[in-house]
């Protein structure tokens, strides 16, 4: 059994997870190192330097013992036992000096850091272990190998009783002993217990052929009993309560395998070579599931001993180990039999495809959930509108997966090790799908009907209950003749009359043609800090997490096209904050913070009333007025409610009777039914609806927003109403609001909704408020209609500046000027909003840090630290990282090199060839 | 007795390919700085192009759409190089100890790391102006181009440096 005192060992077992400790801590350290004082610093880095020494160390030995081809000696077996327990025990004294409790959870880089230094020095400790089971064992002298089980057992069972002495005598000067004599006492006992019951299993793994009487026993208890009742004590036999402590296995196929593994490996081998070798199989298969339990249980080994003494049933701990122990071995004695019958090739081909059916079947299945979730996400997330795509779900599938997405998100540990971050990986891409996600796929997938949420920016705008005040605030405009722009700034002084520490929000709004480029907070000490831009969803991460710890932070954001949210935080009676926004714009403009209104610049001729910047159109107020103002023609649209669980003839009616109104007023009109998905129907409507299924949730918001697109591409004079039908208003389902298509709609600023008892209702486009409308309200109003080329532009009469998109496509960006950067920003902003499934995220958010211009994407943060900052970003790499699959084709170009499958692949051929041709060489050289 | 080193250095090879392929996997820009920083001065340094850094997106050419950074440091092309050294050092060498394979080792690292930086450097410029051509002429496939030349690079280095590698072997011994 030398194979398990190779060299190689050690580097598997020590070297590689030192060094992957040391990497993982390294990276914590870079963000923490500005929280930790000089005594911290100084354990971190003599941890740091000591763990560095001992891998270089191990190193060191097993490289001399490789070359010199020599095992790992069995005072090495010591001395690592040894080092590996003064590991742990340092590192539970010191855990807390490692990682201070006044550090805030969030700012470690990974949650479990705390349990790393266990689970990776663990291996370590029980290969230097199973090196001592191997020295320690003489297949000459096994005897009666059973009684390492006995002797094991035997050591719990002295702790307890010792307990109980002590305890009988009262012994006060056990507490001076120390908990350290303790201590040590229970880590030698535990490495004696697991010393014996790796003797047990080796023996009973290696050595079996010399078995007796007594095996058929503990073969029935290993192989079928303590599976079954493992896996019973750890469901809890049905009851919640103490189940599931090692994970959840409740599903019926984990007992199933367990009794028909337990069968296979009890049944004994027969005579026919043909059935040999099908139990053989077998064996293999389910190989896999024992594997699976063994690396589960693993990392438990050392609270076994604890588990026996405080609950007897902590033996079944074992129970992996033992059977992975047995049916190595009878699989390996099948290998050897056949091996009679067989050629080694055959049997090892059908070995490692039978062990692999188990692994295959479940990515399989995993791969089609994957598939139906990126179809749904897609549905809803990145449908094209413009083309047709399959709408057609397994609408089972989809439900099942929701759920079991839903059950690792709540999972406070992992439900099911190894297996949820597999399923994480390979389904989710490790990426958490938010609730509102996943409430979302469930309600228009699958039906299931809920009161809509508020999905406008408005309708989840909620000032602090105590909010700051604005005390003084003071503009700054200077026009920068070079780049012909205006540059103004907010400043704005902050200020409550609260004792407390209270949080300022306010909601900013400026014009469209105007950006925001700069933001600062002056800091209790009058250092004035600049947001940084980063990525938005990392900065809101950042912000609630400071504010939490009550730190100074400021962030920036847009709430919807042209709306901004600001929020500073604290703000005391004592501590009046000061902060400011930096905006450019070409000509004056009006801007509006809460009820406040600030004028920036001065009216200035611009040198042409529309500016023509290529791809964008910028028309200035004045212009505006020379327009000629149109009224578009009308066309409606019904969308009619036609999800699960409605009634047909209810919703029907109420079609009609729009119908009805729409007919008499002349209008086009169109119906659409529309569940998940939307279906336009013909002149023969009332009946060609009963063809369509009605499933999933009601979800207009794809088909208004399609309606929208596909009219301003193709420069309609028609402007598009939308009345949806709904027995409840309550039911429709938004998923963004249509706060972005504002701009494709610039006569109607609208939708209306006619549900049950007569009632219509009308929901602003911009802010999703929602007031009763009757059916003369039902119109569209006037706009300007600008004429450019060839083609006819309409833009809204609101007294201020727009902006056109005159080519809706991706172009490089190649300005050097910040504010034509700001204008092909929003122009790619409006190209997302028309292609969402051309995702350009990751685009924007680098275009927005090239040009310091906040975008849809980032936002601008303050935050007062320096390891804030690291924080910050640390945390915006990961989620930039993270969306890599959002790149856009016409994405920077990353020179990548090949990745590591070419060279095994090109490599592998190449050997082959020189190894074909050696050969030939040698076959004529022998001719010869 | 080659046939014997070869069976131990297998299977350091596959963890050795393994580890590096992790590793490759959990690295930032920042930390593979050491490999990218010159590449990009030699390359702007032959193109005449000028790059702008960041930790995001690494250096980004600021005349042309194109990035240097993780994927392309040439890590990978690295560890094989170290791999390749190594292993060859330790099968054909006659005899080893200590204090010679310790100077080997130093010796392959130090090349490997040179010649990772030559070798990518010119891989990039021709990718480089494989993508000007290709902005060009919209039927060129400059994908499966860029990286056939790519594995055609690295593996006809890969020759090179074995050759050499061996070569200095025989010489030493």
């Amino acid at each position: 059994m030398d194979l398990l005192k190779k060299p190689f060992w050690l580097f598997i077992t020590t070297v590689l997870p030192q060094l992957l400790l040391l990497y993982l801590f390294s990276v914590a350290y870079g963000v923490i190192e500005t929280l930790l004082d000089a005594e911290q610093k100084e354990q971190w880095e003599f941890f740091g330097v000591y763990l560095l020494t001992l891998s270089i160390l191990y190193s060191a030995y097993g490289a001399i013992q490789w070359v010199r081809k020599q095992p790992l000696s069995i005072a090495f077996g010591f001395i690592s036992l040894l080092i590996h327990i003064l590991n742990i025990t340092l590192f539970f004294y010191f855990s807390n000096s490692f990682l201070p409790f006044d550090i805030p959870q969030w700012m470690y880089t990974s949650e479990d850091l705390e349990i790393y230094p266990y689970a990776f020095l663990m291996l370590g400790a029980i290969h230097a272990l199973i090196i001592l089971v191997v020295q320690f064992t003489d297949e000459e002298k096994i005897g009666k190998y059973g009684l390492n089980l006995l002797w094991a057992f035997c050591i719990p069972l002295s702790i307890v009783a010792l307990v109980l002495v002590f305890n009988l005598f009262d012994l006060d000067y056990f507490d001076h002993l120390g908990k350290y004599v303790f201590l040590y006492f229970f880590i030698a006992s535990t490495c004696v217990f697991l010393f014996f019951i790796f003797r047990f299993a080796f023996i009973f793994t290696f050595y079996r052929k010399s078995k007796n009487d007594s095996i058929s026993v503990i073969k029935i208890l290993i192989c079928l009993i303590f599976p079954i009742v493992g896996l019973l004590v750890n469901g809890g036999f049905g009851n919640s309560i103490s189940g599931g402590m090692f994970g959840t296995f409740d599903h019926p196929l984990y007992f199933i395998i367990a009794i028909v593994n337990g069968i296979v490996l009890l049944i004994p081998n027969p005579e026919n070579k043909m059935l040999h070798l099908l139990l053989f199989l077998v064996r293999s298969v389910f190989m896999v599931y024992v594997l699976y339990f063994f690396m589960v249980f693993l990392p438990w080994l050392p609270l076994s001993l604890l588990a026996i003494i405080f609950f007897g049933l902590g033996f079944l701990m074992m129970s992996p180990i033992l059977i992975f122990a047995y049916q190595l071995s009878a699989i390996n004695t099948d290998y050897k039999d056949l091996q009679q019958h067989f050629s080694k090739r055959l049997l090892a081909t059908l070995f490692v495809i039978s062990f692999l059916t188990i692994p295959i079947g479940i990515t399989t299945d995993y791969m089609k959930d994957r598939a139906e979730l990126d179809k749904c996400l897609n549905h809803l997330y990145a449908r094209s509108y413009f083309d047709e795509v399959d709408n057609d779900f397994d609408k089972d599938r989809v439900e099942h997966l929701l759920e079991k997405v839903g059950q690792i998100k709540e999972g406070v540990m992992k439900n099911t090790p190894f297996l949820d971050s597999y399923y994480n990986w390979l389904v989710l891409d490790n990426l958490i799908l938010s609730d509102a996600k996943l409430k979302d796929l469930q309600n228009i997938i699958t039906g299931t009907h809920y009161i809509s949420q508020q999905r406008w920016w408005n309708g989840s705008w909620r000032y602090p209950s105590v909010n700051a005040k604005i005390k003084s605030s003071q503009i700054e405009s200077k026009y920068d003749d070079k780049s012909k722009l205006w540059r103004s700034t907010l400043h704005l002084k902050l200020g409550t009359e609260n004792q407390n520490q209270v949080m300022f929000k306010g909601y900013l709004r400026i014009p469209e043609g105007a950006f925001i480029s700069n933001f600062y907070l002056d800091m209790p000490e009058g250092k004035r800090k600049f947001g940084i831009l980063a990525e938005k969803k990392t900065a809101n991460w950042i912000f609630n997490n400071i504010v939490k710890t009550r730190r100074d932070p400021a962030i920036l954001q847009e709430i919807s096209p042209n709306n901004f949210s600001l929020s500073v935080f604290p703000v005391s009676e004592n501590l009046v904050r000061s902060t400011g926004i930096e905006i450019i714009h070409k000509e004056a403009i009006k801007i509006q913070l809460d009820s406040l209104e600030f004028n920036l610049g001065k009216a200035i001729a611009p040198e042409n009333a529309v500016i023509d910047k290529g791809d964008v159109l910028y028309v200035t107020k004045e212009a505006k007025k020379t327009l000629k103002e149109v009224q578009r023609k009308m066309q409606v649209n019904i969308l009619v409610d036609w999800s699960n669980g409605i009634d047909p003839k209810t919703i029907l009616q109420l079609a009609k009777k729009v119908n009805e109104h729409f007919k008499k007023r002349g209008n086009e009109i169109r119906i659409f039914a529309v569940n998940h998905s939307e279906h336009l129907l013909g002149k023969n409507w009332e009946n060609e609806i009963y063809t369509i299924d009605s499933v999933g949730g009601f979800f207009p918001e794809y088909t208004m927003k399609k309606i929208l697109a596909q009219t301003h591409v193709s420069h309609s004079d028609c402007a598009q109403l939308m009345v949806l039908v709904t027995e409840n208003s309550a039911t429709e389902i938004f998923l963004e609001g249509m706060d972005d298509f504002v701009f494709a709609s610039p006569d109607v600023h609208h939708y209306f909704t006619y549900s049950q008892g007569d009632a219509l209702q009308k929901t602003s486009f911009l802010t999703g408020e929602k007031s009763a409308s009757s059916f003369q309200e039902m119109k569209v109003s006037k706009v300007f209609q600008l004429n450019w080329g060839t083609k006819n532009w309409y833009v809204p009469n609101d007294g201020q500046s727009s902006v056109i998109c005159k080519h809706i496509a991706l172009t490089a960006l190649t300005s050097k000027n910040q504010w034509e950067e700001g204008l092909a920003m929003f122009q790619r902003q409006q190209y997302r909003t028309l292609y969402p499934e051309t995702d350009i995220w990751l685009q924007t958010v680098k275009n927005s840090f090239n040009s310091h211009l906040l975008s849809k994407y980032t936002a601008f943060l303050v935050v007062e630290t320096e390891a804030q900052e690291k924080m910050l970003y640390h945390k915006q790499k990961e989620v930039l990282n993270s969306g890599e699959h959002l790149d856009l084709e016409e994405k920077i170009e990353n020179m990548s090199e090949p990745s590591i499958l070419w060279y095994v692949i090109v490599g592998g051929v190449l050997i082959l060839l020189v190894w074909w041709w050696k050969t030939r060489i040698l076959v004529k050289d022998l001719n010869i | 007795m080659k046939n014997n080193r070869l069976k131990y250095l297998l299977p350091f090879a596959v963890i050795f390919v393994l580890a590096g392929n992790y590793i490759q996997s959990i690295l930032t820009t920042v930390q593979v700085l050491f490999l990218i920083k010159p590449v990009s001065f030699l390359v702007g340094e032959f193109l005449g192009v000028t790059f702008s850094y960041s930790d995001v997106a690494g250096f980004l050419c600021n005349e042309y759409p194109i990035a240097i950074e993780k994927s392309c440091s040439g890590f990978t092309f690295f560890t094989m190089l170290i791999l390749l050294g190594i292993v060859t050092y330790f099968l054909f060498s006659e005899s080893v100890n200590l204090k010679k394979s310790i100077r080997s080792v130093s010796l392959v690292l130090l090349f490997s790391y040179l010649f990772t930086l030559l070798v990518n450097s010119i891989r990039i410029i021709t990718g480089i102006k494989l993508q000007i051509f290709s902005l060009a002429h919209s039927w060129f496939p400059n994908h499966i181009v860029h990286e056939l030349m790519g594995v055609l690079y690295f593996l006809l280095s890969m020759v090179l440096f074995y050759t050499m590698v061996k070569n200095q072997k025989s010489k030493i011994c």
